[in-house]
């Protein structure tokens, strides 16, 4: 403990600086995330908590005698779901007066209960609101309503008279259904509770005898309620937003194909999109505010780390003195190292307890501590801050034991243990990193979207990069070695001097280990952030190119195939069927094309992914029997399909029931969701059967058709003033996921590709001078300079060589692992891809490393360091005059 | 009648003019002859110009203008590759700061000019072996230089200039970072060694003490091309 004080005392000012420096790292570091957060917050609470916006409307237009069979079943069916109900009846049901005077104009609207609780005057039975233009001067008293039949208990009070903005907010949720509701003049609002008791106690009957074959429009507003989603990863919201419309849509198709009589029934559905849209706004908006902090926090972090790893080295030497004294009262190296160490992690503890502090107080000033992000993106963002704290911290202390403070021999052991020490404790935490990833992760697998990945998958990926990062910290240590021994070797050959050579680089480079080190890692992030780049363009020419099946893809009724085929030529388009159908495995979308090899020629693969055959053979397959089903791998495994087993696929019959042929899974591919849109992203792939044509009721058709050969616009016209087409698909149809992050990375893989050669070349020059200052002592004793000059060069390049292919290895075996965990959720795989991109940083570093010599000599004078003058006469050797 | 030595090295009018925003003549046009083991001292005051007649002599420093004939060769006109040849075989160099290569051992900086030189391991062994033993450093073999004293540098830089057994040593304040003690000492070892082995030394020094162990003495002054 006396140590521990006298080390404290002596290192008080460097405690008190080190200090300020981390814990203004960290306070500045967080609280600029804090503000990001607080902006992700307001943008994300708009968003989810206070989206008024339905996410799928429905009118349907029907006969009143139909809506009152199906009302019951139609409320049992979507009871799960939050959707507000808009009814207006045949207003032949109901007399209004006003005034004594009869109104033959009006309509008779019936409000479900999620309307009625949430408008401002709740209705009871029996009771009406009467709403309307021109009612300022009209009384409750002056309104009557009745019923147009004999009913039981069903006299109506007038409570309300409203204006014609009182219902607004749930009248007109959305600007799609609204002119066709035909909400306007005056409105007679009741519940729906209201009306189907008077229906009970009168009878169903009653009613149909005066307004049987009357029209009656049910809109119907869904919400998906997406509140719980809150504090939840935003993409799984996206997901499940996904999935819900899907399931909606599918309940009401399941709904009405169920109901035979409702061949009259006209349905409008929309599935609108905004928030899928204004979610994909927000994004962006807060991509781009990420990358202005991210760089902001960088620069600020660099700034401070290496403010921090400046003083911490320039307080070795102090430190170095305050040693030697302790040492040479009795204490020991070891004792006093490990003291340090537990001094700075202490420090650094501290710094962190207290930024934390402060981030909660400034969090819960900005309101958003109750917010799951924000508390796990501070804590992240103090554990990555940490390690390079700890880093430094630690290699500092390092720094210390090598210093050659004593000259004896045995105080080499003290550096070696140390050493032992700093990489024990380097090796521990990567472990104990690794174990924190993977049960954080496993236990997490909801909110991070991972429920398909298995344990050993977790444990591959977080092993993979937990190897990644000791590969990173370990081999521009190690890589020396190696390197020097291949040199050694090389220049074995041609001079006999070659240990003394190899010695004098080595100790050269040794001494700018740090400048290596940074050359390293700027070789390893141009290479990860180039690898990066190459490989998200190509998978997003892949995304791109594999949604078109054509040039177009066009889906129609089925019904409307026969008229569609004629006008755009059978020869020069691809046609195939979809049937969607509710399994006991859930709602799936079946396609059966009628030509896969056609289907196979204008499709695009990238390269091989089929697992047994080819792509071709795959196809042929398919197209020599209708026996054979393809699907994507994310399905077949989900439904724990294997290759080669039969299969059961649902189709529907004549009959409208549903029946399950057996068919053999003879592959998977696991991008072919892509050819079309995601709506029908889960499918199985089958060939159409001719002769089963006729006895089969798809839904729909999807016709792709090749530009080239037809004109695609007079098409889309024609079919558009024929009713006969439901949607298109085109290329720009659905953006790539990734777009803005691949946008975000194209300014800096430019940058760093345009400005790491210059930090390479500045390197470079420290290297030479260094390596100059080595070989003096050997040209001095007789060596030419053409083999000084030779030997560096050849060094160098090696040298270059060696680290810039590691740095681009490491970097695509780290990348190769984000791919891993990358493609476990896309449909279409990311597979790396290295182009001449991203080999031109190693290229250009080894240009450099070969002409460095001659590039130092064409820096002007003023730039150029000083040499380290070993004596006068060195300076007389720098130019002979 | 004294036999008529041989001369080794002669300077004709050599200038040195160093250049730069100012320019300055360090060598106005020196004339200097040299027999053959003769020890010689050249003192005068700082920036008089000493130790680039030095560096002139050591082939570091190409002259302004003038000739420097080492056993009748005019090193001014050397190439690098000339130059190299002849700081490995003709010269030694002795420098105030020792000039020993820190990231060899002791052994290996006297090993290296034998080494460049092309010498024959068991050769370059035996003279190892005797430079170590006549300088004393046995001990400090298979240390890197910053672990000795200055004395104890200052004599393995002997032993590196001398490792080839150079007909002329060249030594550059060799005594300018040590005590008394040390310097008497590398001034009688210099002396002793270069009897011994026939070498001519041309030693530059401020110290007074260095003229003990010289046959001749030349002092530099401002006086312009004064033959000496």
């Amino acid at each position: 403990m006396k140590l521990m004080k006298i080390i404290v005392k002596g290192q008080k000012k460097a405690i008190i600086i080190e200090y300020t420096v981390i814990l203004l790292l960290l306070i500045i570091t967080s609280f600029s995330f804090s503000f990001y957060l607080s902006e992700y917050h307001d943008e994300w609470s708009n968003l989810v908590l206070s989206s008024e916006d339905p996410d799928f409307e429905v009118q349907i237009e029907q006969n009143f005698s139909c809506y009152l069979s199906n009302n019951a079943l139609y409320s049992n069916h979507f009871n799960n779901y939050n959707y507000q109900n808009i009814v207006i009846l045949p207003n032949i049901l109901a007399n209004i007066k006003i005034k004594n005077e009869s109104i033959q104009v009006f309509n008779l609207v019936l409000i479900n209960s999620q309307i009625n609780d949430n408008s401002n005057y709740s209705l009871t039975y029996n009771e009406v609101i009467v709403q309307g233009d021109n009612l300022v001067n009209v009384k409750i008293n002056d309104v009557s309503v009745d019923w147009n039949f004999p009913a039981v208990n069903g006299n109506i009070t007038t409570v309300f008279i409203a204006n014609e903005t009182y219902f607004e907010p749930v009248f007109s949720p959305t600007t799609y259904l609204q002119a066709k509701q035909g909400l306007y003049g005056i409105n007679v609002i009741i519940t729906e509770a209201f009306f189907f008791k008077v229906v009970r106690d009168t009878g169903s009957s009653v009613l149909e005898n005066v307004a049987a074959h009357e029209i009656t429009i049910v809109n119907s507003f869904f919400r998906m309620n997406k509140t719980v989603y809150f504090n939840l990863l935003p993409n799984l919201l996206k997901e499940n937003y996904g999935e819900w419309t899907k399931e909606l849509r599918g309940n009401y198709f399941q709904f009405y194909d169920i109901f035979p009589l409702n061949s009259e029934i006209q349905i409008t559905i929309s599935f609108n999109d905004i928030f899928n849209v204004s979610m994909t706004k927000m994004f962006q908006k807060m991509n781009s505010l990420l990358v202005r902090t991210l760089f902001i926090v960088i620069v600020i972090s660099s700034v401070f780390l290496y403010s921090a790893f400046a003083y911490l080295k320039q307080n070795q030497k102090e430190f170095g003195k305050i040693m030697q004294i302790l040492n040479s009262r009795g204490g020991n190296y070891s004792s006093i190292s490990k003291r340090l160490i537990s001094l700075h992690i202490w420090n650094t503890t501290i710094c962190i307890l207290v930024s934390l502090l402060a981030n909660f107080v400034f969090i819960t000033i900005m309101k958003i501590n109750d917010w799951s992000y924000s508390q796990l993106l501070i804590s992240i963002v103090h554990i990555v801050a940490f390690i390079p704290i700890i880093a430094i911290q630690i290699n500092s202390i390092s720094e210390i034991g090598l210093r050659p403070i004593f000259k004896e021999e045995k105080k080499k052991l003290s550096y070696s243990k140390s050493e032992i020490l700093s990489i024990i404790i380097q090796i521990v935490s990567v472990m104990l990193g690794l174990l924190a990833i993977t049960v954080f992760w496993t236990i997490n697998r909801t909110s991070l979207q991972s429920e398909n990945l298995s344990s050993s998958s977790i444990w591959y990926i977080s092993v993979s990069f937990c190897l990644f990062i000791l590969l990173l910290f370990i081999i521009p240590r190690f890589l020396m070695h190696p390197i020097e021994r291949l040199f050694r070797r090389l220049l074995e050959f041609f001079t006999p001097i070659h240990l003394y050579l190899t010695k004098a680089l080595v100790s050269a480079f040794k001494s700018k280990k740090k400048l290596l080190t940074l050359s390293f890692f700027l070789l390893f992030f141009s290479s990860l952030l180039t690898s990066s780049y190459t490989t998200l363009r190509n998978h997003q020419s892949q995304f791109y190119e594999s949604m078109e099946l054509a040039d177009i893809s066009i889906i129609t009724e089925a019904s409307t195939i026969t008229e569609i085929i004629p006008i755009c030529s059978r020869d020069n388009c691809i046609v195939s069927y979809l049937d969607s159908t509710f399994t006991d495995k859930g709602y799936i979308n079946v396609i059966y094309i009628e030509d896969p090899i056609k289907f196979y020629e204008n499709a695009y693969f990238p390269d091989e992914l089929f697992n047994e055959f080819s792509n071709r053979d795959v196809f042929n397959l398919l197209n020599l029997s209708s026996n054979n089903v393809i699907t994507s791998s994310s399905l077949a495994n989900s439904v724990g399909y294997k290759i080669g087993e039969n299969i059961s696929i649902p189709r529907t019959n004549t009959n409208l029931n549903v029946e399950y042929n057996i068919k053999e899974l003879i592959d998977f591919a696991v991008f072919l969701p892509y050819f079309f849109p995601q709506e029908f992203s889960e499918w199985f792939l089958l060939k159409y059967d001719k002769n089963e044509s006729n006895s089969t009721k798809f839904q729909y058709s999807i016709v792709s058709i090749m530009d080239k050969n037809n004109n695609i616009n007079s098409l889309i016209s024609y079919l558009d003033e024929n009713n006969l087409w439901y949607s298109i698909i085109s290329d720009d149809y659905y953006e790539y996921p990734n777009e803005t992050l691949v946008a975000a990375l194209q300014l800096p893989v430019l940058l760093m590709n345009i400005a790491i050669p210059f930090m390479l070349i500045i390197i470079f020059i420290d290297l030479q001078r260094a390596c100059n200052n080595n070989l003096r002592f050997l040209k001095l004793r007789g060596m030419k300079n053409s083999l000084s000059r030779l030997t560096f060069t050849s060094w160098l390049f090696i040298f270059i060589f060696s680290i810039s292919f590691t740095s681009l290895i490491i970097a695509i075996f780290g990348l190769n692992t984000i791919v891993y965990i990358t493609n476990t959720k896309y449909g279409l795989p990311v597979q790396l891809s290295l182009t001449g991109l991203n080999y031109l940083i190693q290229v250009v570093a080894l240009i450099f490393s070969i002409f460095v010599p001659l590039i130092a000599s064409l820096i002007p004078k003023i730039f150029r360091k000083k040499p380290q003058v070993l004596n006068p006469i060195l300076e007389g050797e720098v130019k002979n005059e | 009648m004294s036999k008529k030595k041989q001369k080794i090295v002669r300077i004709i009018d050599l200038v040195h003019v160093y250049k730069g925003k100012v320019e300055t003549i360090a060598l106005p046009g020196i004339n200097l002859t040299i027999s053959k083991g003769e020890r010689v001292v050249i003192r005068g005051k700082s920036g008089i110009g000493k130790s680039t007649l030095l560096h002139c002599l050591a082939g570091i420093l190409k002259p302004t203008a003038g000739k420097i004939l080492v056993e009748s060769k005019n090193i001014v006109d050397f190439n690098e590759d000339q130059l190299a040849e002849y700081r490995r075989n003709t010269v030694g160099l002795v420098y105030q700061s020792y000039n020993l290569a820190p990231f060899l051992t002791v052994k290996e900086n006297i090993e290296f000019p034998m080494i460049i030189a092309k010498v024959e391991k068991e050769t370059i062994d035996k003279r190892v072996e005797e430079l170590v033993e006549i300088l004393e450093i046995e001990r400090y073999l298979n240390q890197k230089p910053s672990y000795l004293s200055g004395g104890e540098q200052q004599r393995v830089a002997i032993a590196v200039a001398l490792a080839n057994k150079p007909r002329i040593v060249l030594a550059d304040e060799p005594t300018g970072n040590l005590d008394v003690e040390n310097s008497l000492m590398v001034y009688e070892l210099l002396s002793q060694m270069c009897i011994v082995y026939n070498t001519t030394l041309i030693t530059v020094s401020h110290d007074p003490e260095a003229v003990k162990y010289a046959d001749r003495e030349i002092i530099l002054t401002k006086i312009k091309s004064k033959d000496l």
